[in-house]
């Protein structure tokens, strides 16, 4: 059943995401003939510009259109009358949410790779290559400077935590969308707004009282940031390990805890109106 | 036959709002029951509540045994009573996902009564007029082979000769060993067809009883019962 459900999101989520991105593509193709064409005369600068501009702008578009399709899918899948198949389907609320996350955080990577491809045609030929080799050099450079410090060993386990990072922030932030999203559902009316409202609530409310906390902390111990600060400094390749690995382990919790959160109210709470 | 539904003490509460109040009844398989009442009785809170997409304020409710869920769903048909179908999609498509959700999914019939329609299944469903629209959802629905059928007011807003074909439909179509529960105030049109029927008032089960029943204790047909009941 699963699989069955993994076909048909991404299903949808190719009706989104296509049709802007083969524009963005079509509108890439076309910055890189136009430069064919190069000369001198004023008009060649306009019409450079103003396709560099449009392909920004599909750029933007596209990756707008990903995050608005995450939060779409599953709100108006879930909640809307859409629901009325898609929760009376043989499905767990489970298998729906664990599928709808994926799809989401496999779409947003989708998504940066189309316009890492539209930025590669744009730029195809001796722009791409310079670019590339410039990326090489640098990442020549970090590694051979982490080998000259003697952290070679570390640079394969660092990259496995930043990509773990950069996963499970990414899924913890569209299970953080799908809490707001069926917090907002517990509410008489207006549901759309006491999403945003929750949303924005817990979003300013964690910055305060992280805030908050630091400030206390500061006051009680006058020492402990210079303290953290020398532990990092004395322990560089543990404090990168802490700090990445850290990161996706706090993630991960707050990931579970926005999953538990929505499923329970789906299983629990759930009013289709 | 086995018990295919049981209510017990259920309550539903919205806001301030009771919509049902502590409704208890069982229902037996191979049965066509109309669930009766005006409009705001509670029809179709329970009718959400079977399919789980509500959540009872207090009681219980038991389809086959169990609690809707992932396993009832597998075993009742539902059809809501406002179109459910992504309007994007075309009629093979939504018969597609229903082959690939529902084992007892019957795929050729549906493309069968479709093609009876004269719907093209690759037309979109957004270019079918609002009764089409209506067909393929019930025909989605009486495709299944299910246990139980739940129809809400599957012939209010239509055409008499619509409501024919999809009276018809349910009763050419439905699995004999099944129950089907039929949701509607327009009794006359289904009376026929009834075996038994839930009269729900204000949220209360206020009559349970079987056609036969009603027409040898109260010598009424049950749409005169049920002007006789729910008079203002």
């Amino acid at each position: 059943m699963v699989k069955k459900l993994f076909k048909h999101e991404i299903l949808s989520y190719m009706r989104q995401l296509l049709p802007a991105e083969c524009v963005m593509l079509g509108i890439a193709l076309l910055v890189r003939l136009v430069q064919f064409a190069e000369t001198d005369k004023s008009w060649y600068e306009v019409v450079f510009t103003s396709f560099v501009v449009a392909l920004v702008v599909a750029v933007l578009v596209c990756l707008i259109n990903v995050v608005v399709t995450v939060i779409k899918r599953f709100y108006t899948n879930m909640f809307t009358h859409e629901g009325y198949l898609t929760l009376t389907l043989p499905v767990t609320p489970f298998q729906h949410i664990t599928v709808k996350a994926l799809i989401g955080a496999l779409a947003v990577i989708e998504t940066l790779f189309v316009c890492f491809i539209g930025l590669c045609v744009s730029t195809f030929g001796e722009v791409m290559v310079e670019l590339f080799r410039a990326a090489g050099y640098y990442i020549t450079s970090f590694i051979d400077m982490c080998a000259k410090l003697g952290y070679g060993a570390h640079i394969a386990p660092w990259i496995i935590e930043a990509v773990l990072l950069m996963l499970i922030s990414l899924v913890s932030t569209i299970l953080f969308y799908y809490l707001c999203i069926s917090v907002g559902q517990l509410s008489h009316k207006n549901r759309v707004a006491a999403s945003f409202g929750f949303f924005f609530l817990v979003y300013f409310g964690v910055q305060i009282l992280y805030t908050i906390f630091m400030v206390i902390l500061a006051i009680t111990d006058f020492e402990l940031f210079d303290d953290i600060a020398a532990f990092f400094e004395d322990h560089q390749v543990a404090g990168i390990h802490i700090i990445l690995g850290g990161g996706a382990a706090l993630y991960a919790a707050f990931g579970a805890l926005f999953f538990f959160i929505s499923h329970k109210i789906i299983n629990t709470k759930l009013n289709i109106e | 036959m086995a018990e295919i539904l049981r209510c017990e003490h259920l309550t539903k509460c919205y806001h301030n709002t009771t919509a049902l109040e502590d409704v208890s009844f069982t229902l037996q398989g191979g049965k066509i029951i109309g669930l009766l009442g005006p409009n705001g009785s509670g029809k179709t809170t329970l009718i959400k509540l079977i399919n789980g997409l509500l959540t009872p304020t207090s009681g219980g409710i038991f389809v086959d045994g169990n609690k809707p869920g992932a396993e009832t769903k597998k075993i009742v048909a539902y059809l809501p009573d406002n179109s459910f179908l992504n309007n994007w999609m075309t009629a093979k498509q939504i018969v597609e996902l229903f082959d690939d959700f529902y084992a007892d999914f019957r795929p050729e019939l549906a493309f069968e009564m479709l093609k009876n329609l004269g719907i093209n299944p690759d037309q979109k469903l957004k270019t079918l007029s609002k009764g089409n629209k209506e067909k393929v959802c019930l025909i989605l629905v009486m495709s299944r082979n299910a246990m139980l059928y739940v129809l809400d007011e599957p012939i209010a807003a239509v055409d008499p000769a619509t409501r024919d074909y999809i009276i018809s439909t349910i009763l050419n179509n439905y699995n004999k060993d099944s129950s089907v529960i039929i949701s509607t105030h327009l009794i006359s049109d289904v009376e026929q067809i009834l075996d038994e029927v839930l009269f729900l008032k204000n949220g209360r089960l206020i009559m349970q009883k079987t056609v036969d029943d009603i027409r040898e204790e109260n010598g009424k047909s049950v749409d005169a019962l049920f002007r006789e009941v729910f008079r203002w």
